[in-house]
């Protein structure tokens, strides 16, 4: 073990629950990142409904690595780096689009959507022919993977399967894609926006942090209530005592799951119906999809169990490291991915996921509730948290702390009904203590894959 | 004669009724402010896709698809809701904006009592201790004449805005959040 790697273990002493500020703004460690985690772990890419066609193309990043992925003839899908072999230029600049050929507007090489190197200006005369097109291709991604639409990648050659990769997470992950027969697919466009904090702020907050919603999001909930705002702008007014209500509720029997990856499910509550609750007293659109969501229970209950057709079905989670997705909140269910910009930046990008199977006016109304709360009344507030922490660890003394990660410490253990490592409560920690686990092991192991260590 | 000079009074009154609402919206007037809309509005910002320029057309996201704004009168009371909760934390301490309205060019509804008025907009926000968003963009309004109430104020501004389409000039949106109303 290297003098950093002990370091790293002072920062991250996941068994007390204890976790240093030096993570969240440290260029090194941020720098280390890039080289051990992102590279590493299976990263989402695309959903399989964005590349229809051979030829389909999209931009995207793995960390700090710009990737080209694309739709082969073969009706499979490649991802490679976008940055042209010859001076490192990105070959496409585009945001997504359909193409037979990537031109490096630097110099003029031309790749395929394989990747092939298929054409280079001025290869008689200056290269005399001597050039081997075949070994300067695009540097490939060289393992894509999808779960039930969801593309994923990584560099590593000796990763897991995704499949085994994603373990039990791939039980709670079908609530979310494998509702109905065909799937799911996402709606087009995708909402990008750069978040002032560390993006493991946000990876945590998917894996675990079902604490924040009652307060980070009481005005979010508290703005559908029919309440005149006058009323509510004193302290301890009637919006506060909600925020509290809220809370309240929140504490209703529920589970968290964590997984030995990273990943975790946020928390969710067992005894509801959980995903037409108080929808359908806010309006027309929530109505829709409430009535949507009723009408397919059953069959969603027969495909996946009635257990899954309940809480699961609406919540949080995180597959490491930076896959996020909301299932069934308020109306819409959202995808998305934390690229990292910097220790002081992230990028969310997110899409708006259907069932594939769902009548068009349902699909209408879901993009619609997706715009509306977790894009709009939701986004807000989070976003104030994450600058405000980054804001404040700009101080020496104040990075230095520990914070507090020991919520539910020594309660996860198996559960009758709920597969993998689950604690008693909706609220708790034991995910965001797994996530940095994980993330000890990748950032403490130098080259090959980092292994799952025992206890 | 009198074309030209209906032409100009219009102009005047959309101009008035424009710099009103941007004085509601920078003053935190958030209820008057949805006073200015009519009930059966749709206001709606696509988000904007870098696509080659063969894919001209397409950068707008289409209707139906993701957007950064997809509101209707219910949800956009719900926004302004927010705005004057206490534990509204991303606007507690609120945030100073500035709203610049200009480029505004006035042609013929497609309904009888309706104009459609493009403008274009720079709306500088200012928070905390040291943080500073602005953002660009384009309106695309429809605006409905209404008959001044005839209250003790001295009627209404005569115009609701039954429309609006928002290009803002950004792909990824490089504020932390958009608790604002362009």
């Amino acid at each position: 073990m290297s003098a950093d790697d002990t370091k790293l273990e002072e920062l991250v002493r996941w068994r007390e629950g204890l976790v240093s500020g030096e993570i969240f703004v440290d260029p090194g460690i941020h720098r280390q990142e890039t080289e051990r985690v992102f590279p590493r772990a299976w990263s989402y890419l695309v959903h399989e409904s964005q590349l229809r066609q051979a030829g389909d193309f999209v931009t995207t990043f793995i960390g700090a690595d710009p990737v080209l992925v694309a739709r082969q003839r073969d009706g499979s899908i490649a991802a490679m780096l976008n940055s042209c072999r010859h001076r490192g230029m990105a070959v496409c600049r585009a945001d997504a689009g359909h193409t037979r050929a990537f031109t490096c507007p630097f110099h003029g090489w031309t790749y395929d959507e394989a990747g092939r190197l298929i054409n280079v200006p001025n290869l008689e005369n200056g290269y005399r022919g001597q050039l081997d097109t075949s070994a300067w291709g695009l540097t490939p991604v060289p393992r894509v993977e999808s779960y039930k639409g969801l593309v994923f990648a990584t560099f590593s050659p000796d990763a897991p399967s995704l499949v085994d990769y994603l373990g039990e997470m791939a039980w709670y992950l079908d609530c979310l894609v494998d509702r109905r027969e065909g799937g799911s697919e996402v709606t087009g466009g995708v909402h990008k926006i750069r978040m002032h904090g560390n993006w493991k702020l946000i990876a945590e907050q998917f894996a675990g942090d079902n604490y924040h919603a009652g307060i980070t999001h009481a005005s979010a909930a508290g703005a559908l209530a029919d309440r005149p705002p006058a009323e509510e702008s004193a302290p301890e007014s009637p919006a506060a005592r909600r925020a509290m209500q809220f809370t309240a509720a929140m504490a209703r029997p529920g589970r968290q799951f964590s997984h030995r990856q990273g990943h975790g499910v946020a928390g969710f509550f067992t005894s509801d119906k959980a995903l037409t609750g108080g929808l359908r007293q806010m309006a027309r659109d929530q109505e829709v999809v409430a009535d949507y969501y009723d009408a397919t229970d059953a069959e969603v209950a027969n495909r996946l169990g009635a257990e899954r057709a309940k809480g699961p079905s609406g919540t949080a989670g995180l597959v490491f490291p930076t896959f996020i997705y909301l299932a069934g909140v308020f109306g819409a269910s959202t995808i998305g991915v934390a690229h990292p910009v910097g220790p002081e930046h992230f990028e969310l990008w997110r899409w708006c996921l259907v069932d594939a199977a769902a009548p068009p006016e349902v699909k209408a109304a879901m993009v619609r509730c997706h715009a509306v709360w977790p894009l709009g009344l939701a986004d807000a507030d989070d976003g104030e948290n994450w600058s405000a922490v980054q804001a404040a660890l700009q101080g020496p003394m104040a990075r230095r702390q520990l914070f507090n990660y020991q919520m539910g410490l020594g309660l996860a253990g198996p559960d009758p009904v709920y597969p993998g490592t689950v604690s008693p409560e909706p609220i708790g920690e034991e995910p965001q203590r797994a996530f940095y686990r994980r993330w000890l092991e990748y950032m403490t192991t130098p080259d090959t894959w980092p292994a799952v260590a025992g206890e | 004669m009198s074309t030209a000079l209906d032409a100009l009074a219009l102009r005047l009154s959309i101009e008035e009724f424009l710099y009103l609402e941007a004085e509601l919206l920078d003053d935190h007037r958030y209820d008057e402010w949805l006073d200015l809309l009519a009930d059966d509005i749709h206001y709606w910002a696509p988000t904007q896709a870098n696509r080659l320029r063969r894919d001209r057309g397409r950068e707008a996201s289409a209707p139906g698809e993701v957007a950064l704004f997809d509101d209707d009168k219910t949800t956009l009371g719900w926004r302004v809701r927010q705005m004057g909760l206490a534990t509204h934390w991303a606007e507690d301490p609120p945030s100073r904006t500035r709203h610049l309205v200009s480029n505004i060019r006035i042609a013929p509804g497609e309904r009888a009592g309706e104009v459609a008025v493009r403008s274009n907009f720079v709306c500088y926000r200012n928070r905390l201790r040291d943080e500073v968003d602005l953002w660009a963009g384009e309106r695309h309004d429809v605006l409905r004449r209404v008959e001044p109430h005839g209250g003790t104020d001295g009627g209404g501004p005569g115009w609701l805005i039954a429309r609006r389409t928002i290009t803002l000039d950004q792909n990824v949106v490089l504020s932390k959040n958009l608790s604002v109303f362009f």
